[in-house]
């Protein structure tokens, strides 16, 4: 069985100072680091390949900037680490090419990937499932393969939203299942990714064939796959949210003798 | 030249710091209370290669060589000075001593347990009448058939109360004293004979056990000489050689530490109306530290370099111990004062930081000991021969 | 011109050595490991006159000189930095501010018995955020009535545990800031006044240090320390004081730490002779000597301007800068001399070396006293530096 995981690297928040007055992003130190939730998705892969065996692929897309995540990936346990040549890619360019890979691969059963972006809040999850015919298991804090299907525990809101129909708190966890292939979108809240052993590190930074590169070409894009949708015109702030009112009890008791 | 570190030194760096700063500081704290660090803490520290840094991989080492051993000191020291010094200890001179001159058979025995954590290591050359003078020493070691029978005392063992494998010089031929007639043996701490005393109580280190060995006719075998018999002592002192440079990166990590602490407080605390990040006392102390961590970084990572490469690297060595330790006691005691009051409450850690920094000027030769070697160095280049 | 001490300046000094030597010493170490201040030792220290030395004789003291006061906090802290410094704070801090700023009855009701010991005394200046600056501090007092209304937070204050009555400042005229500062005599038993939190410390464990709360804290008008808004002025007086008494600890314990360097030295043997032949030994031990005589200097010279009615703030300013880093470097060096020795809490310099780090904070930092001594050299060019 093979697992994919896509990861993104991001800016790293901690070397960010956001001005809203001056309404823009200091960048004071400019580091980058694995998207928190691919993490969690390549320790879920791993977990996987640990108890049932599986061969883990990790992919990101570059030149730049993606060699550390997919070697620190490397450290702690993937197979193969794959850089696709393409950098920058936007939502729709990123599934066209994880869905050529998948295909150029052959053999991908899973794939594993963070519910959302830290950066852009992107979430391929969906689109990338859509785009192999594959069923999509979102919001997971836990998978696990058992015979032929995908196996994901999701934690229900931590609020206890109430179920609208039976006006009961949602339970605080369900499990859900689906027949391979599969997407699974792990969160932020997945199991805590491992710490690769030093010597690992020093390995694979070390291996001048850890990274396999493949081109566009190589994947069989075309120029048309490569158009990105979105464009980014330029950046603006949400609006202040409003402090909320200090209710009363006259202001309560009103409200539930409305009731 | 290329002051740029390979890639995955960074690599490494990035992942010592991300498990010191969320697994080891956070303990500090309790580690400094109770005297104590947890073993499950040093059992962790095994399995992800952090005791065996500068090993190869076969023994279960990082295979990262002194510039790794260097960044994992610095880390470790930045989270908790105590948990650096244990592992100080047991890597940069008990381990390596074993490394160093140990035989082939005697390393396959020890080596994957110490460093995978499931042993840890001790080096004992100190004795009462010991201490700078280590060529006084006076523990003995006589041989009867195929085995030696160990008699004395060492003190101020670091590790000594948690140690398995120690290793330990004692003079197997009295006649001609340590430089000639003193070896080196493995023992361990089952062994018939070998015992320890109290933790000492100092006024730093709290988690970093401290003790006397006491040796009462323990038996070792022959197999466990470490190195060649009658050159103990030029192992020994290899040893502390190479364990300065790593001390050195220690330094470093504390005096950084401190640096950090400074900048964070001066943007924080307001004074006369402003942040005391304004007041020009405040910016110099923080400017001359910065000053003085850049140099001492640029030497510890060279001489690790030095060391990496198989150049010589003994004045050098010195020099890392002396400036890094002053520096770091300079850059702490700063940090103190920039805190004020809270600088010398126990609720904060600067305190903790300045009594666990002070030793570094002591141990591992003292600092008038690295002034005589690296005096000794340059004279001895040109043709004079200094004594202490 | 004569530098000699007079008869009297000798006799004190002999009989504050004497005590120290006798009673002081062997309690040092238990006093740093219970962390205990040694109340049986300050009644006995009262006995002698100790807590009212420089206190006149009208009011219960002995009514010595400053010369001798500060041989006083010599000699202490020459066996324990703690005790030296609760009863230099109870005397310089809180019971002279009484006799500096008070009225005749309050000088009646309060000295006596500060002298006594019956009620230590305490200084309550610093807040959470007004260290450096006490003309931030937000502590307020209403007037209302007859009285005032305190309310606010004080922290750091040495004694506070123990201490029967505090001299707190408050501000009566906040905008003002340091010209809106009052002072007022507060009894332990005052209702709205809490104790808090006893500050765990690096050194200095015998003393004890807290915060205070001022809930609603209703101090009578006759319990006004001065003038209202006249607090100010009775505070830089109170740092003289007590920068000249900090200065004369310093002393005492570079003191201290050299003879127990030169003691082990002179004992622990090394490459065959003692270390004492070692020049490395014999350059930490001339240093120091050097500072400490030049130290000794300062403080009788600060000492002496102050006998004599002159101003004495720069002279204490200097002589507590220097004294305070001077003890400090000492104590380093002699550590340095014990090797591991010294590291070991069975050695008496470790502690020492924990003790004199906060000599160099209290009373005004390093840097606000460089600032004092910066400011007086400018003064006299017509420029007026600001902190
Ligand atoms: C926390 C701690 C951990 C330790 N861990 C270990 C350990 O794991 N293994 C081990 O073997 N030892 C260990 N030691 C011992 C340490 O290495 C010694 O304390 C150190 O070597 C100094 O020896 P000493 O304390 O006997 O001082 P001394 O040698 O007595 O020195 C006293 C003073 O004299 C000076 N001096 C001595 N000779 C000369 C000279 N020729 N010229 C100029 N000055 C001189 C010294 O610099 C020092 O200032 C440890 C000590 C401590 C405090
Ligand atoms: C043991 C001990 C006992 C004490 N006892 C008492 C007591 O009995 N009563 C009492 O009222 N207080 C007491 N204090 C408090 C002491 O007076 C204050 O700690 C001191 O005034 C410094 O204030 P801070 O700690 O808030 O430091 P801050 O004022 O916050 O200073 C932080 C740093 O900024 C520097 N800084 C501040 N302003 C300037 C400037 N303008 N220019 C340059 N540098 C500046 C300081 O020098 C320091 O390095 C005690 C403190 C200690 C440690």
């Amino acid at each position: 069985m093979n697992i994919l995981v896509p990861l993104k690297p991001i800016l790293d928040p901690a070397g960010m100072i956001v001005n809203r007055k001056a309404g823009r992003v200091f960048v004071n130190r400019e580091n980058y680091m694995t998207n928190p939730a691919d993490k969690r998705a390549l320790e879920a892969a791993l977990r996987i390949k640990d108890e049932a065996g599986a061969g883990v692929i990790v992919a990101a897309f570059g030149p730049d900037r993606s060699a550390d995540s997919l070697l620190e990936a490397r450290a702690m346990g993937a197979d193969r680490a794959i850089l696709i040549d393409i950098p920058s890619p936007d939502e729709t360019v990123s599934v066209h090419a994880l869905a050529a890979l998948c295909h150029h691969l052959g053999q991908v059963d899973l794939v594993i990937v963070g519910d959302s972006a830290l950066d852009t809040g992107a979430s391929i999850g969906p689109r990338l499932a859509e785009a192999l015919d594959f069923a999509f298991l979102g919001g997971a804090v836990q998978c696990s393969v058992e015979g032929n299907a995908a196996r994901i525990i999701r934690r229900g809101d931590s609020r206890g939203r109430p179920d609208r129909a039976s006006a009961r708190p949602a339970p605080a966890a369900t499990a859900h299942e689906a027949d391979l292939p599969a997407v699974v979108a792990v969160t932020r809240e997945g199991a805590q990714p491992r710490y690769p052993h030093g010597g690992n590190i020093i390995t694979a930074y070390r291996d001048a064939n850890a990274i396999e590169s493949l081109s566009p070409a190589d994947l069989g894009l075309s120029d048309s796959d490569l158009q990105p949708v979105a464009i980014e015109r330029g950046q603006s702030f949400p609006p202040e949210r409003e402090f909320g009112k200090q209710a009363s009890l006259d202001d309560i008791a009103s409200v539930i003798g409305h009731r | 030249m290329n002051y740029d570190l390979p890639p995955e030194y960074t690599a490494l760096r990035r992942m010592m710091r991300e498990f010191c700063e969320e697994e080891i500081k956070p303990a500090a704290k309790r580690i400094d209370h109770s005297g104590q660090v947890p073993r499950e803490m040093l059992q962790r520290l095994g399995e992800l290669g952090f005791l065996g840094v500068p090993f190869p991989r076969q023994y279960g080492g990082m295979g990262a060589g002194e510039i790794g051993y260097c960044i994992l000191m610095e880390e470790l020291n930045r989270a908790s000075p105590s948990v650096a010094t244990i592992v100080g200890a047991h890597i940069g001179i008990g381990v390596m001593s074993l490394y160093l001159d140990g035989s082939k058979t005697l390393q396959d025995k020890y080596m994957p347990d110490l460093c995978s954590g499931k042993k840890i290591c001790a080096f004992a050359l100190t004795e009462p009448n010991a201490g700078s003078d280590a060529a006084a020493i006076q523990m003995r070691a006589t041989l009867e058939g195929d085995s030696y029978f160990l008699d004395g005392q060492k003190m101020w063992i670091t590790n000594g109360p948690i140690a398995d494998v120690i290793n330990v010089l004692a003079l197997t031929d009295p006649a001609l004293g340590a430089r000639g007639g003193a070896t080196v043996f493995a023992v361990e701490r089952e062994w018939e004979g070998y015992s320890t005393g109290k933790p000492e109580r100092k006024m730093g280190l709290h988690g970093s056990p401290t003790s006397l060995l006491n040796f009462d006719n323990v038996r070792v075998p022959k197999e466990n000489i470490v190195g060649q018999l009658g050159l103990g002592f030029v192992t020994f002192m290899k040893t502390l050689d190479i364990g300065r440079v790593s001390l050195g990166a220690a330094t470093l990590g504390g005096a950084q530490a401190a640096l950090e602490a400074c900048v964070r407080w001066a943007r924080t605390r307001s004074q006369f109306g402003r942040q005391i990040a304004h007041m020009q006392s405040v910016q110099f102390i923080v400017a001359d530290m910065a000053a003085e961590i850049e140099a001492l970084r640029a030497l510890v990572y060279r001489t690790a370099w030095l060391v990496d490469t198989g150049r010589p690297f003994i004045k050098e060595a010195g020099m890392c111990k002396l400036l890094g330790s002053e520096t770091a006691s300079r850059c702490i005691d700063r940090a103190v004062q920039i805190h004020g009051a809270l600088g010398l409450s126990r609720d904060f850690p600067l305190e903790r930081a300045f009594r666990d920094a002070r030793i570094s000027e002591i141990f591992e030769g003292t600092n008038e000991i690295q002034r005589i070697v690296i005096a000794s160095e340059l004279m001895q280049e040109v043709g004079v021969r200094l004594r202490p | 011109m004569d530098f000699s001490l007079t008869d009297e300046q000798n006799m004190f000094r002999d009989l504050f050595r004497d005590f120290a030597e006798k009673e002081v010493a062997k309690l040092a170490e238990h006093i740093d490991r219970s962390e205990e201040p040694p109340l049986d030792l300050f009644r006995k220290a009262a006995a002698q006159g100790f807590f009212g030395a420089p206190i006149p004789e009208a009011y219960g003291g002995v009514g010595i000189d400053w010369q001798s006061y500060c041989m006083l906090a010599e000699e202490l802290s020459k066996h324990c930095l703690s005790t030296a410094i609760t009863i230099g704070l109870h005397t310089s801090l809180a019971a002279l501010s009484i006799l500096d700023a008070g009225s005749e009855e309050q000088k009646q009701n309060y000295l006596p018995s500060m002298a006594a010991a019956e009620m230590i005394g305490a200084f309550a200046l610093t807040e959470p955020d007004a260290g450096s600056d006490p003309g931030s501090m937000s502590t307020l007092a209403e007037k209302i009535g007859d009285g005032y209304r305190l309310n606010g937070t004080k922290s750091w204050v040495s004694n506070g545990g123990i201490a029967g009555v505090f001299v707190v400042f408050a501000a009566t005229d906040p905008k003002a800031r340091h010209k809106g500062l009052t002072a007022f005599i507060v009894e332990k038993d005052t209702p709205g006044l809490t104790l808090g939190y006893r500050e765990p410390t690096m050194g200095l464990r015998g003393l004890d240090i807290r915060t205070m709360y001022f809930e609603d804290c209703i101090v009578p008008e006759a319990n006004r320390l001065g003038a209202e808004n006249g607090g100010w002025p009775i505070i830089l007086r109170a740092f003289d004081r007590v920068r000249l008494t900090l200065a004369a600890v310093s002393l005492g314990a570079a003191e201290a730490s050299l003879a127990l360097g030169v003691t082990f030295a002179a004992e622990r043997k090394q490459f065959g002779t003692q270390i004492a032949h070692k020049q490395a030994i014999q350059n930490y031990v001339a240093d120091a000597a050097v500072d400490i005589e030049a130290l000794r200097g300062l403080v009788r010279h600060a000492a002496w301007l102050a006998d004599t009615g002159q101003d004495f703030g720069r002279a204490a300013s200097m002589a507590k800068y220097f004294g305070a880093r001077a003890a400090q470097n000492i104590a380093n060096k002699m550590l340095q001399t014990h090797g591991g020795y010294g590291f070991s809490d069975e050695y008496a310099i470790s502690r020492y070396y924990r003790d004199v780090r906060a000599l160099r904070v209290l009373g005004g930092t390093d840097e606000i006293q460089r600032y004092v001594v910066a400011r007086a050299a400018f003064e006299e060019k017509g420029i007026r530096i600001q902190p």
